[in-house]
């Protein structure tokens, strides 16, 4: 019973996937029109579904909801025992070499499943409220599934090609939803850039499974975390697996595509940036610590570059945030720069390992929280913007009905709902959103007692005590970065009240149309709120998993306990994590500070935007470190001119190789037919001259 | 009865041959007797396989190289073990999907019956070539073996003039048989040189020993007779001409079941040859073979002609792994298993061609690719079926082409590499026809066809056998792709039993 449960697990949200597809296939038949595409916005349609929507959305979230039941069920039977493969399939390439395809119940998956299946479930509870009017709300909720499933797969992979089954699952899926408004030029975009630069990461990966394939090294999990194993490996595995992992979870450089996924619909960035895709990177390189904790490269072990990458991303990330206006761009900096710490982490060895998870569990419920939260204030503000839009079309007369509807698209295509400059005040008219955004960027910025202290102060305190300076310093700097800018955007969206002196320096639209919106707002409906309350909660109490000191009744570390377990083999000496009181203290004054210093900033009426002496820094910033210019300048002209290069080969030499052989090919094709012309004369001719032939040859060799 | 337990396959398909032959001369194409005629046909192969089985079970019963085999004076004379039951029993799998595939004809009406070319005097023929088949494949001697040999070579040069109001049809019936009749002269002047030096018919009395001169003549002989058959360069002239005048239900015959018996009857017969004196013979025939077909097929409008091109390229493939052939007896067993598991599936994914093949000359009454052109494009499920026996043909993933392919290259790298290579590069020579068969067909935007001359009704309900055996072979050919093990370790098993004397 256990077994088949272990294995249907991960694959339920892709049985849901299909499910819905079929349905979609069997009863759908709406097209939409080129026009009606154009004149779309996710709230300005009806959903014409002929089948009622909410069959879609209770299909995928009664699969994922069984998928957590059923993860719970197995953590209460495999947690903290001997591992546990389940292989579904295996293929034979030769006799002795297997490529197992299978799922692996150990601590580090369970850990992690559990969190992934509970935040999808909330996200995909929340979508039903999200995209309540949307067009394709049945494409929405079957992608949304294949993409938890995606991520499942990969999570509890008990081989690398399982792995990278779920690995592309999602990256193919990251390409379906963040290009979801497909219509929409900048969405479009933003999901090639996620697909192609991901995929630049993937070669790495394929990159070790060729290498490790060709070697004939097994490709198990189990197999390849054993260290007589990862003693034999080339350094390219690693490497390539490293690449790759930078990749999905947006390190630099390859961190360009995470701020324009923002395209995509809130709770896919919601899903994207806390429970799966991103989180994916670090998963990969836990799963597979060992080896990169044993091989280096020129002297350096890999983990310290795993290390640096992290500690740089945080860095910079956080510093990116500090000017972006878009809330979700600034989440999505917050989630690089979250990403970096666990990187960070990583070079730790075991203790690193663990704090890194631990993070990036805790990050996953207030990143969710923070995305679903902003998702909130996104779509209260888009709907009373839309409800002002349709009473201005009521009152107009029907001559000028068709002009108007256009200006007012064009007004609403204007306005950037995202803009924290056009939020202001919300904390009257939406409460509970104020309150769960509030608990989820304090979380992030890791005040006690939130979930967000625990873990990010254990990834201080395991970088400090193993004397890893410059990644200490880089992390620790960022805790008073990530402070101001969180809350930046919290003072500013939902504090600060705007005044028309203020709001005509930043911003382009009519102070008037934006008053008039902000009088409409309202809260959002239950089936959103809810899932906010129930991440909120876990936000607050999810730290309680793994206290770095003894609290209360809590007197063992359930959580690192069970993670050490499965790297007990890598750790040499027996020295332990100590609490450092003076390291929890600091950086909660750090944190206090970027508080405070926001809220000085930002909180009273600014007779200036920007202070003059930042402007340079200012301007570098929001030019994101030229980073994307860099790309640009790169894909311009040194691809294009290695193109052209490589063109003129391939049309001079190959092209004109392959047709001269061609043309060779294509003359001896018809003189061979003129010479066999389909006279049977002839044909006897040749077969007895090949019968001859072939006496002769038979009688004069050996 | 012990007899009549052995030979059951044979004899019931002797009594259905001669049963349909009697309904048929009776018969003025009545519905009812017609009905009572494929009763008759369907039920003798229902028989027949069940009879195989039956057999298999009591072969595996009694233990590892049991057989059943027809033993007078201690001497073999034919023989019925698990490699032959095995060979039957694919035979008649393959006799199954083609008849289900030519069941499109069988309902029709008296007056559609009159203006098709397909006759039902096609049965019979095509039991008799099933069980020449049978007997070629239990052969343990030469006369059996030519006996099996012409049973299946006469019908198939009936079978093409079935369709005797068509000049070519005539004009190829009439080159086949010529040709064949050369392979038959060069097979009973082998027999004849055996039988003068060395006194006997038995294959393993015979081919034991090949030092002579003369047994090597002999034995070349009859290996050119057999290569005949299969259509290998320069031997193969045949094959194009009775291909094109081949209507399509008969090319299917003619394509694939005894292409297939007479390669199991060529392993069976290499089985007792320990010697590879006939390697460079072997390799040249099959360079000459890949080299010019590839060239005959590049300028080729025809597909029926591709598809013979392509024959003869696949036979020239197929022989690469005898150079290999030596004493070493484990090199030998996987050889042989090789050669079966190549042309088994060679004759699987010919089956897909032509049965799409059957729609497109039924629909448009031609076979050419220019006058064909786009033909398949509102066909998304017959354009599937075909692209997918092209790629098999053509060897590539995730086909069973592709590891059949990959097999015999893998394995006859160690002994010739340059024939591997020159193999390779002809290989993707070739893959410039298959592609423009797929592209023609399927890519190019449609002419307007007004030809549609077929009464035929190809909708999905009323030809469910058609698409069902079709389906039935692509999905074979794509689960085989990912999983050959199964397949190539039970032709590998069979041919150990061969070997073992």
């Amino acid at each position: 019973m256990l077994e088949i449960i272990a294995k249907l697990m991960p694959i339920l949200p892709l049985f849901a996937f299909f499910v819905v597809a079929l349905i979609v296939f069997l009863f759908e038949k709406t097209k939409y029109s080129t026009d009606e595409l154009k004149e779309f916005s996710f709230y300005t349609k009806k959903p014409k579904t002929k089948v009622p929507k909410e069959i879609y959305s209770s299909i995928t979230i009664l699969a994922i909801l069984t998928s957590f039941i059923f993860t719970v069920i197995l953590a209460l039977n495999f947690l903290n025992k001997e591992f546990q493969v389940f292989n579904l399939f295996s293929w034979v390439i030769f006799e002795n070499y297997k490529i197992n395809l299978g799922f692996l119940y150990d601590n580090l998956s369970i850990w992690v499943s559990l969190m992934v299946t509970f935040v999808v479930l909330m996200i995909q509870i929340y979508s039903t409220g999200y995209m309540e009017n949307d067009r394709d709300y049945p494409r929405f909720f079957a992608y949304l599934s294949l993409f938890s499933s995606g991520m499942l797969i990969t999570v509890l992979a008990s081989s690398l090609v399982t792995f990278i089954i779920g690995w592309e699952i999602m990256g193919l899926c990251s390409y379906l939803l963040i290009g979801y408004w497909y219509h929409k030029d900048s969405a479009s975009f933003a999901a090639k850039k996620a697909f192609i630069i991901t995929r630049l990461g993937d070669l790495g990966f394929l990159l070790a499974l060729f290498i490790l394939v060709s070697n004939g090294i097994s490709l198990d999990i189990i197999e390849l975390n054993k260290i007589e194993v990862v003693k034999m490996l080339s350094v390219l595995v690693p490497i390539g697996l490293m690449v790759a992992a930078f990749g999905k979870s947006a390190q630099v450089p390859l961190h360009v595509w995470l701020p324009d996924a923002m395209e995509g619909p809130t709770p896919v960035s919601a899903l994207i940036h806390a429970a799966t895709m991103v989180a994916a990177g670090v998963y990969l390189v836990a799963r597979v610590y060992p080896m990169f904790y044993y091989i280096d490269i020129v002297g350096i072990k890999l983990v310290y570059i795993v290390g640096f990458i992290g500690a740089v991303s945080a860095f910079l990330a956080a510093t990116m945030g500090i000017v972006n206006r878009d809330i979700k761009r600034v989440l999505a900096y917050s989630t690089m720069s979250q990403l970096g710490y666990m990187f960070a982490a990583l070079s730790a060895g075991v203790y690193g390992v663990v704090a890194a998870i631990f993070h990036l569990i805790t990050h996953g419920f207030f990143k969710a929280l923070l995305f679903l939260s902003a998702g909130s204030v996104i779509t209260a503000i888009e709907k009373a913007h839309h409800k002002i839009l349709e009473e201005k079309n009521h009152h107009n007369t029907h001559d000028t009905h068709n002009s108007t509807n256009n200006d007012n698209h064009n007004a609403h295509h204007h306005m950037d709902p995202n803009d924290i400059w056009i939020m202001g005040n919300l904390k009257e008219s939406m409460k509970i959103t104020f309150i769960t955004f509030t608990i989820g960027f304090l979380a992030l910025a890791g005040l006690f007692p939130l979930s967000g202290f625990f873990s990010k102060d254990e990834i201080l305190n395991v970088l400090l005590s193993n004397n890893y300076i410059l990644f200490f310093v880089l992390t620790f700097i960022t805790v008073l970065l990530t402070a101001f800018y969180m809350s930046r955007i919290w003072v500013i969206s939902f504090l600060k009240k705007i005044t028309k002196n203020e709001h005509e320096q930043v911003n382009e639209i009519d102070y008037n149309d934006v008053q008039e919106i902000h009088k409409n707002i309202k809260e959002s409906p239950l089936n959103m709120t809810i899932p906010l309350i129930i991440l909120a909660i876990f936000s607050i109490i999810v730290g309680i998993i793994n206290l770095p000191f003894d609290f209360l009744f809590v007197n063992k570390h359930i959580f690192s306990d069970s993670i050490k377990e499965i790297f007990k083999d890598l750790i040499h000496n027996k020295q332990e994590l100590h609490f450092n009181l003076m390291l929890v203290l600091s950086s909660t004054l750090l944190l206090v500070l970027g508080l405070v210093l926001a809220i000085i900033i930002y909180l009273p009426e600014r007779k200036r935007y920007i202070p003059n002496l930042l402007s340079e820094i200012y301007k570098v910033l929001t030019k994101r470190y030229y980073f994307d210019d860099f790309y640009h300048v790169v894909s311009r002209y040194v691809i294009r001119s290695f193109s052209n290069l490589v063109n003129f080969i391939d049309n001079l030499v190959v092209d004109g190789a392959v047709n001269k052989v061609a043309d060779q090919f294509h003359k001896g094709s018809i003189v061979s037919n003129k010479v066999f012309n389909g006279l049977f004369y002839n044909y006897y001719l040749w077969i007895t001259i090949g019968l001859a032939l072939s006496v002769l040859v038979i009688l004069f060799s050996k | 009865m012990e007899i009549l337990f052995k030979l059951f396959p044979e004899i019931i398909l002797t009594i259905s041959i001669i049963f349909n032959i009697l309904i048929v001369s009776i018969s003025k194409k009545t519905k009812e007797l017609k009905n009572s005629f494929l009763l008759v046909f369907v039920f003798s192969i229902v028989f027949t396989i069940a009879a195989l089985f039956l057999q298999l079970y009591f072969i595996i019963n009694q233990g590892d190289v049991g057989s059943l085999s027809l033993i007078i004076n201690n001497i073999v004379i034919y023989d019925i073990g698990s490699f032959e039951v095995i060979s039957k029993i694919m035979l008649s799998i393959i006799a199954i999907i083609l008849t289900s595939i030519s069941s499109i004809y069988f309902n029709l009406n008296k007056e559609e019956y009159e203006h098709r070319y397909f006759k039902l005097e096609y049965l019979p023929l095509f039991l008799t070539v099933l069980l020449g088949s049978f007997v070629l494949v239990s052969a343990s001697d030469l006369l059996t073996f030519l006996i099996g040999f012409e049973l299946v070579a006469v019908p198939s040069y009936f079978v093409i003039a079935l369709d005797n109001k068509n000049k070519i049809a005539l004009e190829g019936s009439i080159k086949y048989f010529l040709i064949g009749s050369i392979s038959t002269i060069s097979i009973i002047f082998g027999i004849l040189i055996f039988y003068i030096f060395n006194e006997g018919f038995l294959y393993h009395v015979n081919f034991s020993n090949l030092n002579l001169v003369s047994l090597k003549l002999a034995f070349l002989f009859i290996l050119i007779g057999i290569i005949l058959k299969l259509g290998v360069f320069p031997f193969s002239f045949w094959i194009q001409d009775a291909y094109y005048a081949s209507r399509t239900p008969y090319l299917l015959l003619i394509s694939t079941l005894p292409k297939y018996s007479v390669t199991l009857a060529l392993v069976k017969i290499l089985s007792y040859i320990q010697d590879g004196y006939f390697k460079v013979l072997i390799s040249v025939l099959a360079v000459l073979s890949m080299v010019i077909s590839v060239f005959w097929a590049l300028n080729e409008n025809d597909i029926k002609k591709i598809i013979a091109y392509s024959t003869i390229f696949n036979m020239g493939f197929v022989l690469i792994p005898f150079t290999g052939f030596s004493f070493n007896i484990q090199d030998k067993i996987y050889i042989l298993s090789l050669v079966n598991f190549y042309v088994f599936q060679y004759v699987l994914s010919a089956i897909l061609i032509l049965g799409v093949l059957l729609y497109l000359e039924e629909k448009y009454d031609t076979t050419d690719i220019i006058k064909l052109r786009g033909a398949l494009n509102n066909n998304k499920v017959l354009a599937f079926l075909l692209v997918l026996g092209l790629l098999s043909t053509a060897g590539l993933p995730p086909t069973i082409g592709f590891i059949a392919k990959f097999l015999v290259l893998a394995f006859s790298y160690k002994f010739n590499p340059i024939l591997v290579l020159i193999a390779i590069i002809f290989s993707v020579a070739s893959l410039y026809y298959y592609y423009r068969i797929a592209k023609e067909l399927y890519v190019e935007k449609s002419f307007n066809f007004n030809n549609d001359l077929s009464s035929l009704d190809f909708s999905l309900g009323s030809s469910f056998l058609y698409y069902a055996s079709l389906f039935s072979v692509s999905i074979l050919l794509i689960i085989l792709g990912f999983i050959p093990y199964f397949i190539t370790n039970t032709f590998y098993l069979i041919s150990i039993t061969l070997t073992n004397f």
